[in-house]
């Protein structure tokens, strides 16, 4: 039952509205959690959930928007739209964390810089939940630095050989494919060395090891490189245009978690007093504790600023502020400096009751959580302080630090680096 | 890519702060300093042609309080040494306490700045437990009033014609607006940090006012205050942010522009980051007077508690940025002739004014009590 592709959005919202209700099954109540997490997803659990974007992609209600040579429905963004308003009260095939980069950040590089054969090959499958892909980008040794990558490809006849390790590749023990970013030529400067290329997980000299994190969750991995052969086949883009490409995938990671930092123009409203600290101030028994009440109404203030930020910005990016898209950094920032004020002012509040709580208390279990993540924002996709540098070089118009790097090969760069760290200057 | 973020205007904004620049010429800081030096009281011409120009009473008629932000940011810029927020109060309390005789021609004065009002916002019942409460008391006589005691500090209350303030009327509080030149109104002087707000004690010795000074009905000011808090602080924190931009630019100025171990100043990151962050200060300050001002023009539910939110944040923020500044410019801020401390002076008083953080924090918590 494809939808006609002619048809108007009524039809089509009318439509997925009848297979929904037939094939889907409505959302359901919270989860479990500890303050060990364990939210890990399984291997089974991601097959089930293949399987039912399998059934969505079939029925002619993934890749809405797509090009149809690429699996997609070649329909308007108000067809999309109508889909996942419809969706909405369903539980949606839910492949983590990667089955969002999947769609929102991998198959828009491929898309863009990937050959035409590369992109009828893979985007299909993408689409239908057959293929998982994650991004092998920061190196152990590369973080912030993204462009100082050490993991390095050789050309080898057809095929490329490629050594080293990725580090914080959320959901790559369930993918299929990593984007890798490795460095093809030392002997240039540091950002025109680099070039992408397509790595199966399950390839020989490939090995993804889940990694525990902080909160107990598994969620993110660490892939080592033994010799992988990777044929020139699967390089996307053209050798030594990396960081070029890289700016695509950067540029869709933001737009992917920009949605979660403006309202857009919905005007804000300051909803509930802090809920956990409120709980917390109660458990504790300082509901009347007048430093826990200053507490409780900052972080309330600073959650309000930080959305109402969002909306502000967006109006200023409308009006044409001439900083454009720079500006979400802001909210970028906002968060990661009052998120962990908050998580504080939660252990501070509550005392013991913030640290221990009875078993299978849930809500306790979650405060700890909050904690244990309150750092996230503040750290993962580019650090405050990486956007303290956008903010004030691109927007206050604040001079650059002096580049060490200019005028040196990427090689003579690490070596210099090295001498620095033995106090050699 | 670089801008001039922190002037920047959006396209609805341009009209009227650049109206606001202009009517002060190409020196805006000339009458703050010579307010500041001792040398001056109220520039009573240049607020005279504001007035004339449309500039000086801004809350009237269909205007919203967002739209009078715009221009109150631009006084701040210019660390006004004008009441022009108790005189925007004392013309919205006046044009919504209904036609009362004599009112109409206040309020036109007002509005043309003829002639100037100021606030006893430090002496409101209820309102920021200002510890002197209110020690004005009025008694009904044949034909008015008689009111007798002291007010705390009142902004600029020697200089102005009129001040709107709460008395002690039996069991409640009326609100009444004296006529300053009346017999028994006397102006103790106070020190102000903030010399650009120069504050007296008002005394009042049996000072006889007639029928018409009472503002609205009698026991109607705690209600009436409710509104004059909701409009004032928009208009206070919009001269806070105006002063916040201001302070920033001149900040971000120097750091390109001094040379410090071979290098300017601001591509260090210790100094980068602290002005972004102050910049970040800015707009979220921004951010939340937008929305308070909205709350206020639309009458939302919950615009008490924004009002009160956005007072608490922009106080403390306020005193960040103009430190961040301070230290920025390190010792060049410590010249007199570096108008900086007219910014840090009115900052810092901003904060203490109508409300600290601490008060609107409280405020805040008690009504999500008051609501459960």
């Amino acid at each position: 039952m494809l939808p006609d592709p002619q048809a108007d959005v009524q039809e089509f919202r009318e439509t997925a509205r009848a297979w929904l209700a037939q094939n889907l099954e409505r959302r359901s109540g919270q989860e479990e959690r500890s303050a060990r997490g364990l939210t890990h997803r399984t291997i089974e659990d991601i097959a089930t959930q293949r399987a039912l974007q399998k059934r969505v992609y079939e029925a002619g209600f993934a890749g809405i928007t797509w090009p149809v040579e690429y699996g997609g429905q070649g329909l308007t963004a108000d067809h999309e739209a109508a889909f996942l308003d419809e969706s909405e009260p369903y539980a949606m095939p839910d492949m983590g964390i990667a089955g969002v980069v999947t769609i929102k950040v991998c198959a828009e590089v491929i898309l863009r810089h990937a050959s035409e054969e590369f992109k009828r090959r893979h985007l299909p499958k993408m689409l239908s939940g057959e293929e998982i892909w994650v991004e092998f980008f920061s190196d152990s040794a590369a973080g912030s630095d993204l462009a100082g990558v050490v993991t390095t490809a050789v050309r080898d006849g057809d095929d490329w050989i490629l050594n080293g390790e990725k580090v914080w590749s959320s959901g790559a023990y369930y993918a299929d494919f990593g984007l890798c970013l490795a460095r093809t030529n030392w002997d240039v400067a540091k950002h025109k060395g680099l070039t992408w290329f397509a790595v199966a997980t399950t390839q020989a000299g490939v090995t993804v090891e889940p990694l525990r994190e902080i909160t107990g969750d598994i969620e993110f991995c660490r892939e080592t490189f033994d010799d992988a052969r990777i044929p020139d086949s699967e390089r996307i883009g053209e050798e030594g245009s990396g960081w070029q490409v890289a700016q695509t995938a950067l540029r869709f990671e933001r737009e992917a978690s920009s949605g979660s930092l403006t309202t857009g123009t919905k005007i804000p409203r300051p909803g509930p007093l802090a809920p956990d600290l409120v709980e917390l101030a109660r458990r504790a028994g300082r509901s009347d504790d007048s430093h826990a009440r200053q507490l409780i109404a900052k972080a309330h203030a600073d959650d309000f600023a930080s959305r109402a930020l969002g909306e502000r910005l967006s109006r200023m990016m409308a009006a044409g502020h001439p900083a454009g898209g720079a500006l979400i950094s802001y909210v970028k920032l906002a968060r990661g400096i009052v998120e962990p004020v908050h998580a504080k002012a939660a252990i501070e509040i509550g005392g013991a009751a913030a640290v221990t709580w009875p078993q299978g208390d849930r809500l306790g279990a979650t405060f700890a959580l909050d904690y244990l993540n309150s750092r996230v924002t503040a750290i993962a996709g580019g650090t405050n302080e990486i956007q303290r540098n956008t903010l004030g070089e691109r927007v206050l118009g604040l001079p650059r630090e002096p580049n060490v790097e200019q005028q040196l090969t990427f090689r003579e760069s690490q070596d210099r680096a090295r001498g620095l760290s033995k106090g050699q200057g | 890519m670089t801008s001039d973020f922190p002037v920047w205007l959006a396209p609805e904004e341009r009209e009227p702060a650049e109206a606001i620049a202009g009517l002060a010429g190409s020196s805006p800081l000339d009458r703050a300093r010579a307010v500041g030096d001792g040398h001056g009281g109220l520039d009573r011409a240049f607020i005279r042609s504001a007035g004339a120009a449309g500039r000086y009473g801004c809350i009237a008629g269909e205007e919203t309080i967002a739209r009078a932000c715009i221009a109150a940011e631009q006084w701040g810029r210019m660390v006004a040494p004008e009441p022009w927020i108790e005189t925007n109060v004392v013309i919205e309390t006046l044009s919504r306490a209904g036609p009362a005789p004599g009112h109409a021609v206040i309020v036109a004065s007002l509005l043309e700045g003829r002639e100037l009002a100021s606030w006893a916002s430090n002496n409101l019942p209820g309102w920021w437990g200002s510890g002197e409460g209110v020690r004005v008391e009025a008694d009904a006589v044949a034909g008015g009033f008689v009111l007798n005691g002291e007010t705390g500090a009142v902004p600029h209350a020697d200089s102005v014609d009129w001040i709107l303030l709460a008395a002690m009327d039996g069991g409640s509080f009326s609100h009444f607006l004296l006529p300053t030149g009346t017999a028994g109104v006397s102006f103790e002087p106070r020190e102000c940090l903030d010399l650009t707000r120069p504050s007296q004690t008002v005394r009042l010795d049996q000072v006889r006012l007639g029928a018409a000074a009472l503002i609205g009905a009698r026991g109607s000011a705690p209600a009436e205050i409710a509104r004059q808090v909701q409009v004032a602080i928009p208009l206070a924190l919009s001269q806070s942010i105006g002063a916040m931009r201001a302070v920033t630019e001149g900040a971000i100025a120097h750091a390109r522009s001094r040379i410090a171990f071979g290098r300017p100043i601001g591509s260090f990151q210790a100094v980068k980051h602290m002005l972004v962050d102050a910049s970040l200060g800015i707009e979220m300050s921004a951010a939340l007077r937008d929305a308070a001002a909205r709350a206020v023009d639309e009458a939302q539910d919950d615009a008490a508690e924004i009002v009160s939110m956005a007072k608490a944040f922009v106080a403390r923020t306020g005193i960040d940025v103009a430190h961040v500044a301070w230290q920025v410019l390190g010792g060049m801020a410590y010249m007199w002739e570096n108008d900086f401390h007219l910014y840090l002076r009115r900052l810092t008083a901003d904060a203490a004014f109508l409300g600290s953080e601490a008060w609107h924090n409280e405020h805040v918590v008690a009504l999500h009590e008051r609501s459960l």
